[in-house]
């Protein structure tokens, strides 16, 4: 076909569009998600007992704050990522993502450090998978939703959408587990609120983003 | 990148094509078919060099994809036209989309880079399309704020067309210090660019 017969064939009836939602606006939309993702945790799953007592402590709040935190800039990193020409703010967000998730994960294991190895034998106990699953399933439901947004606009790097969408879901999920899961085991938070569920969201971001983010 | 501080007349930091292509988009995303013929006949124009230059630079010749490539982006554009911000400027947006094609395209037809990565080869591309959106910015300009050696070696490779062996036997560099300086240059062209408020 030769290039003006194609231009005839995509200008002719040509229906109005409307612009796609600016990538704040996008941000807001999964962050509402996630948070009313979360709320029906609450009202299907049983908060841990001494929740209120764990609001006050300084520790369980920075933990809390840094999680909701490196979602919300991972989001944001996904959405400016769909957005053609927007690659500067992209790659400002990516850098302040990737510092979050360093504080977060070096905040957790500053808590390992500090103890004994008794305990640490104890977080490592394989009950954990518990936190993991839910970690996961929570990560699953929020990316699926934020992959199915970002399918609308035009991914300029699939597999880095993907590592994005997975570092977000890490975050809320980490965020989420931390009102359920009564184990304050430094290694058990590291281990199965952390490390294994980020490697697991990673891998279903990438993989997932990897073909359905491609256009 | 900066958001569009004006206008219609095509007011600061906005080159002819972007304030009338940015005209045609907003036209075009009500729904106005004429405007919206004009705008891909206008983008068709302008991938022409930046196509032709990206498939020459990794030894395509020009005519066998080209025309291809061209329908790739205009089919782009087509279908991701809703991600344009109409409160944003339209080269970057297109020129994103135009290099996400023609590295598709490479890709597609197993084009390895024996003396540049992937990366590099995006950053090549990226400093072209910087070069026509900003039509305003003067190479030899930017090249002057440039040190010597860098700018003698940019102008040799990038706007003589000289290869690296070539310019590494017209200046007495070896071809390495050649591709480093290079390199360089541009590194600190897009600085300067980027000084100058060109974000993208």
């Amino acid at each position: 076909m030769r290039t003006d017969d194609l231009i005839h064939e995509l200008s002719v009836d040509l229906k109005s569009v409307k612009p796609l939602a600016t990538p704040m606006r996008m941000t807001v939309i999964f962050v509402v998600f996630g948070l009313a993702l979360l709320g029906v945790c609450f009202l299907i799953m049983q908060s841990r007992a001494d929740l209120k007592d764990h609001l006050v402590k300084p520790i369980f709040l920075l933990e809390t704050s840094l999680s909701f935190l490196l979602g919300l800039v991972a989001l944001a990193w996904s959405s400016f990522l769909i957005r053609p020409g927007q690659e500067v703010k992209a790659k400002k967000l990516s850098g302040a993502t990737l510092a979050i998730l360093f504080c977060t994960l070096s905040l957790s294991a500053f808590e390992v450090v500090l103890m004994e190895p008794s305990q640490i034998q104890t977080g490592l106990n394989s009950a954990g998978i518990h936190c993991f699953m839910n970690v996961v399933v929570y990560g699953l439901l929020l990316g699926a939703v934020c992959m199915y947004w970002l399918r609308k606009g035009a991914s300029m790097n699939s597999r880095l959408s993907g590592f994005a969408i997975g570092i977000a879901c890490l975050g809320f999920g980490s965020l989420a587990i931390g009102f359920f899961c009564g184990v304050d085991n430094g290694m058990h938070i590291f281990m199965w609120h952390f490390l294994l569920p980020m490697g697991g969201l990673l891998f279903c971001g990438i993989a997932t983003a990897r073909y359905s983010l491609r256009w | 990148m900066k958001k569009r501080e004006v206008s219609e007349s095509g007011g600061l930091g906005q080159s002819d094509d972007e304030a009338i292509l940015s005209a045609l988009m907003r036209k075009s995303l009500d729904g106005d078919s004429e405007s919206y013929r004009l705008l891909l006949k206008k983008v068709s124009e302008l991938m022409l060099p930046f196509v032709t230059n990206s498939l020459s630079r990794f030894g395509l010749s020009a005519t066998g994809g080209q025309e291809d490539v061209i329908q790739e982006i205009l089919l782009a554009v087509h279908q991701k036209r809703a991600t344009f911000d109409p409160e944003q400027f339209f080269l970057p947006w297109m020129y994103a989309i135009a290099r996400y094609k023609a590295i598709d395209h490479l890709r597609r037809n197993k084009i390895f880079f024996r003396s540049a990565s992937i990366d590099e080869s995006v950053e090549q591309l990226g400093f072209g399309q910087s070069l026509e959106w900003g039509a305003e910015l003067d190479i030899k300009v930017l090249c002057g704020e440039l040190p010597d050696k860098q700018r003698d070696v940019l102008l040799l490779v990038k706007v003589e067309g000289l290869t690296i062996d070539e310019a590494a036997a017209k200046t007495g560099f070896s071809p390495s210090d050649i591709k480093v300086t290079v390199h360089r240059a541009l590194k600190s062209l897009k600085k300067i660019v980027k000084d100058a408020g060109h974000e993208n």
